[in-house]
């Protein structure tokens, strides 16, 4: 019986269901690279680019940039770029960024002229983390406020202060860097919110990373007028935006705000190809409670609602589409007196979640909660209280 | 009619001879035959299972002549020794659960394999398991050399490579200011 010839093309012999391409090169391509001593290391650049280089983590990526022009190029491709990221996004992130901040509940407008971030890498189910490392210590001479709200996109954080303030970093490459002074926002002369997140997403449309950010040209008063035991609004609320571009890269997404805007809670979507706001759905909530909040676990958006007296949080989970499509993860019954529930990273059964000041692992399936860090560390961080944990993946360039 | 059928019942007959044999001999282009778990075959090399469904094998020893003795030898030594210690390429594949680690963690004996592979065997393995579709050999043994570039300098990992450097001193030296970072520590 005649053997097939072996070519690419043939579907049998490339299967493309494996989840991920493969490097497979044309069997044509396959040729030993023109060494003239004994000496046979004639592995194909394309192959090494597609199947070696692609698992690097950012640091090895960069030097291997200065190897020669063809690795440069093959890891400068889009086609790179984008598979880079995909690999790192697929994989469940097993750290967590801790950002600690010592806050000053009656002075938010306290500042610090330090930030550090630290790794706190996952043990196994079962134990304690003992180690965090600091990544980055970076001093702002100016201040920056205690209070700050981090969102994450690719390991890029973006920092929010209880200023008009923002900085951005990357703490794999140590980067830091202040945001040009934005557009003042008058909901933060109200007292409303300690620090107002930003947006941090990638533009697909115009292959960059951009910080969105929301702000109220005016932002009207609500008023108790006790003659008829009302809330009343008094005064507009002017609700604008502006966009900061980053740097390069592939992949795209959209950026979510939620806006606490009385007396109707909206919860509005910006869409990075228009670079509009557009109303949205809400998860099918009864009501909302002022402990709502919004974090975006594995690139998935998440709504935790809790009740009235938190005694228990609901995690609400959107497929992105026309409209946000709201499904119920899990219903989380927690001990009494954490006010505070944030999902960071999902693996498969397993939540890991910033409860009250630490984090622990949740399992949806019987409800147990398990701390992950263990007191020790928490000492040794000189307080992780008052910490942001956000995911950490691993860092793109 | 009556020829075609039995022509027919022939094949089938062959067919089931075939299936019942339970190891596929497999020629290196220099003309060494090697024989290996059908099973294991099918299910760790995606080229040979895409052979094996379609008939195309041949009982005196399947051509495969772009890779050398050496490595069919290993990539067979793979398949035999360790073939049920290992879940198949697409259970692989759909259960990546880790982040720091660049693959699926190599299993100690995986680890023991590759590493008493030379340089050059270990090379020819990885140009051998992605000519035969073997997503996990090709992880181990990619994950390997990604072992080996880490924590080197570009000097370094030309060496190990037989890269030539093309780029001019001034070039260089632009690129390595614009990623110093990466340069700092180990």
């Amino acid at each position: 019986m005649p053997i097939p010839s072996l070519c690419t093309s043939d579907p049998i012999l490339f299967p493309t269901t494996l989840g991920r391409p493969r490097g497979f090169p044309p069997i044509g391509t396959m040729v030993c690279s023109s060494s003239s001593d004994e000496m046979h290391l004639g592995i194909p650049d394309d192959l090494l680019i597609a199947e070696v280089l692609i698992h690097l983590p950012a640091k090895s990526l960069a030097r291997c940039r200065c190897v020669c022009r063809s690795w440069r190029a093959g890891i400068a491709a889009a086609a790179f770029v984008r598979r880079h990221r995909d690999l790192s996004r697929a994989r469940p992130p097993l750290s967590v960024l801790a950002i600690p901040r010592e806050c000053d509940p009656d002075d938010r407008h306290a500042t610090s002229t330090d930030i550090t971030f630290h790794r706190l890498v996952l043990p196994p189910p079962g134990q304690m983390a003992t180690e965090a490392d600091l990544v980055l210590h970076k001093t702002w001479h100016e201040g920056i406020t205690r209070a700050i709200y981090p969102t994450h996109c690719d390991g890029l954080v973006a920092i929010a202060t209880a200023t008009d303030k923002v900085f951005v970093s990357n703490p794999a490459t140590g980067e830091f860097a202040a945001l040009p002074l934005c557009t003042h926002n008058a909901e933060l002369d109200h007292g409303v919110a300690k620090a107002v997140p930003v947006a941090l997403g990638f533009d697909q449309w115009r292959n960059s990373y951009v910080v969105a950010r929301y702000f109220y040209w005016t932002y009207g008063e609500t008023t108790f007028d006790e003659a008829t035991d009302e809330w009343v609004q008094d005064g507009d609320y002017d609700i604008g935006h502006e966009v900061f571009t980053l740097g390069g890269g592939g992949g795209g997404g959209s950026s979510w705000e939620l806006t606490d805007d009385p007396p109707h809670l909206r919860l509005m979507r910006f869409g990075l190809r228009d670079r509009k706001f557009e109303v949205v759905s809400r998860p099918p909530t009864p009501g909302w409670s002022h402990l709502d909040s919004m974090a975006a676990m594995d690139g998935k958006l998440c709504y935790v609602h809790a009740t009235a007296d938190a005694s228990f949080f609901q995690l609400w989970m959107a497929d992105d589409g026309q409209d946000l499509q709201w499904s119920l993860r899990c219903r989380i019954v927690h001990a009494p007196g954490f006010r505070y529930f944030k999902p960071i990273i999902e693996d498969g059964d397993m939540l890991v979640v910033a409860v009250g000041e630490t984090v622990n692992r949740y399992n949806v399936q019987n409800g147990s909660m398990e701390e992950v860090v263990d007191k020790q560390l928490r000492l040794q961080c000189k307080r992780l209280e008052g910490s942001e944990f956000i995911s950490q993946r691993r860092l793109l360039l | 009619m009556e020829v075609d059928k039995g022509k027919g019942e022939a094949e089938e007959t062959r067919k089931v001879a075939e299936a019942d044999r339970d190891t596929v001999t497999l020629k290196s282009s220099d003309g060494k035959l090697f024989e290996v778990s059908k099973e294991a075959a099918a299910r760790l090399s995606t080229v040979l299972a895409g052979m094996i469904a379609g008939g195309s094998i041949d009982d005196n020893g399947t051509d495969l002549k772009q890779i050398g003795s050496e490595a069919l030898e290993n990539v067979v030594d793979y398949c035999n020794k360790h073939a049920n210690s290992i879940p198949s390429a697409a259970l692989i594949s759909s259960s990546i659960s880790f982040n720091t680690a660049p693959f699926k963690e190599p299993e100690e004996w995986e680890r023991k394999f590759v590493d008493r592979l030379s340089h050059d065997a270990l090379f020819d393995l990885v140009e051998a398991a992605n000519f035969l579709g073997m997503e996990r050999l090709l992880d181990v043994t990619c994950h390997k050399i990604s072992e080996m570039m880490k924590g080197k300098s570009p000097d370094q990992i030309r060496e190990v490579f037989n890269i030539k450097n093309d780029y001019t001193k001034e070039e260089l030296e632009e690129i390595r200011q614009e990623l110093a970072w990466a340069f700092y520590d180990d």
